[in-house]
């Protein structure tokens, strides 16, 4: 770091090399390590969010690729095969003896409960997205309020010290008044 | 000073005259210059402060007076009514600069006021052509003037009311202050460029290497920048600086106390298009270290100390220099003292007339303002 003067005698360098040996004999002192000085010196502020601008991806993501988590399902999803050519094949049995199945159990309920459940999924990622926002700008508004709250504070020892100051200072008048006899 | 056939009226035009405000208080000097050179002059404004009410007419009666015979002294300023008025009006326009904060400032702590300072910079453009004369109140603003194309500028320093100096300080702040601990002052808004994060750096590492017992004074408005502020609250309790005062708006006898407790005065700002502080630092002795930056070098005249980076260990080690050796510390207020007398010898009324004199001594050109477009 430099810096100017412009008066005469002053030796700019000779000023700064006792500054940096002052500091340094603190550090040797152990009062600041070199550590501490650089975190003091380079910490940033917070970045402000502002809750309005919060915008998460979630809900798009989740909608973008929905095979990845929610249940892929139509009405003949049992009767299909994942085994190739014969598990075509056995699709097609499976189909031609899909009346005589039905002799011996009903389908259909579990059919409308699986689709059901599939839209009920969806529709829970859309509840979930929004409580994630609305859970953050709440969050950032506890900060918010916490830090108006530390102000307030702040304000208020403030005034009272001012409160304190002006008391000191009525009750010397008064005591200095009752000497000079005034009341 | 008007010839035969010059103008005979100067008003001023402003969209806020506030109480205790630099820009208030040149805009009264000037209204004062003026009715004692003989002209016929006023201040006209959009907001007034209650305590200023007697000192400006409102807004809507500038049309009264508003005629191709005036001359308009506007005090420019971001998106007011004012600047809608004046640019529409047939007066004679000259433009009084005080600076646009440039609006990367405040970008993520108040991006609405971004938005203003943004477009105040286009708007101030818009004026270079409907303007004929644009003073700065710095080098460094008549520079921006040029730049943002205005053809004839020139420099109007902000003039000092240096007796309201010498009124009594509140008693009551003066006793607060002066509690035996070393008090570093910075009087200004509490805005992001004014580097009061860098303050609390520099403090933080103040008190920890070398005085326990001191105090960081900041004098200045914080309402509206409560983001900002917030973040500066949280430093300071994060790096366990203590006695960070923030005192928001003061009457003027509470700075004139703040000043007066003052040990030393530390200015970290990058973006100053004056920094009338630095003076009346300097007005009360005190000794003012100062980051070199915009017209802050210009204000000081030479006095004080500039610095030339900002690395915090070392801004510490030099305040704690500037308060323990007392050579070194008469050596920059005697530096201070010269810039001072050259800031009091400046006949502020003469100046004013001076620059003013190509506007005052030619009448009106014919049409002037039948030309201007509209701002965007």
């Amino acid at each position: 770091m430099t810096f100017e003067i412009r008066a005469e005698g002053v030796d700019v360098e000779a000023v700064m090399r006792d500054i940096r040996a002052a500091i340094e004999e603190k550090k040797k002192a152990g009062l600041l390590t070199d550590e501490e000085i650089r975190e003091i010196a380079s910490r940033p502020l917070r970045p402000v969010l502002q809750p309005h601008d919060l915008k998460s991806g979630l809900l798009a993501e989740l909608l973008e690729r929905p095979s990845r988590w929610n249940a892929e399902f139509e009405s003949d999803a049992i009767y299909r095969s994942s085994r190739g050519g014969a598990g075509r094949v056995l699709e097609a049995v499976r189909r031609a003896l899909r009346p005589i199945q039905k002799l011996f159990w009903n389908p259909t309920p579990m059919l409308a409960a699986l689709s059901r459940q599939k839209d009920i999924n969806a529709a829970y990622a859309h509840l979930l997205h929004n409580l994630v926002l609305e859970v953050t700008r709440l969050n950032l508004e506890i900060v918010d309020l916490r830090s108006r709250t530390l102000q307030l504070q702040g304000r208020l020892e403030f005034q009272a010290r001012r409160e304190k100051t002006l008391e000191t200072m009525a009750l010397g008048r008064t005591a200095s008044d009752r000497e000079d006899g005034a009341i | 000073m008007s010839p035969a056939g010059g103008p005979r009226r100067v008003h001023q035009l402003l969209a806020a005259l506030a109480y205790g405000d630099a820009i208030g208080n040149e805009a009264l000097a000037i209204r004062g210059h003026l009715r004692r050179a003989g002209f016929e002059s006023d201040i006209f404004a959009e907001h007034v402060h209650p305590r200023m009410a007697r000192e400006a007419r409102p807004l809507w009666q500038y049309p009264e007076v508003s005629s191709p015979d005036t001359v308009c002294l506007f005090h420019f300023s971001i998106g007011s009514g004012a600047a809608r008025l004046i640019f529409h009006a047939p007066d004679r326009l000259v433009s009084i600069y005080h600076n646009i904060t440039p609006a990367e400032w405040f970008l993520g702590f108040h991006p609405h006021l971004a938005g203003l300072c943004y477009h105040g910079r286009r708007e101030l453009a818009a004026f270079a052509p409907r303007t004929e004369l644009a003073l700065g109140d710095s080098e460094y603003n008549r520079r921006e003037l040029e730049a943002a194309g205005y053809a004839r500028t020139g420099v109007l320093p902000i003039v000092l009311d240096l007796e309201s100096y010498r009124r009594p300080e509140s008693p009551v702040a003066r006793r607060l202050y002066d509690d035996g601990r070393t008090n570093i002052l910075f009087v200004g808004r509490v805005i992001p460029n004014k580097k009061i994060d860098d303050l609390i750096r520099v403090f933080a590492l103040y008190q920890r290497l070398f005085d326990r017992h001191s105090r960081l004074l900041l004098v200045g408005d914080y309402r509206g920048h409560e983001k900002y502020y917030d973040r500066l609250q949280e430093l300071a309790r994060a790096r366990g600086a203590q006695e960070v005062v923030f005192t928001g708006p003061v009457d003027d006898d509470e700075l004139r106390a703040a000043y007066r407790s003052a040990d030393l005065f530390l200015c970290l700002s990058e973006h100053e298009g004056f920094c009338v502080p630095l003076l009346e630092a300097m007005a009360f002795e005190v000794p003012v270290v100062a980051f070199d930056a915009g017209a802050v070098r210009e204000t000081l005249r030479g006095g004080g100390v500039l610095l030339r980076d900002k690395e915090p260990a070392t801004v510490a080690g030099l305040v704690r220099r500037l308060l323990t050796d007392e050579a070194l510390r008469a050596r920059v207020l005697e530096t201070q003292a010269r810039a001072m007398a050259e800031v009091r010898a400046t006949d502020f009324g003469a100046l004013l007339l001076e620059r003013l004199r190509p506007v005052l001594q030619t009448p009106a050109p014919a049409g002037a303002a039948a030309e201007v477009r509209a701002p965007s």
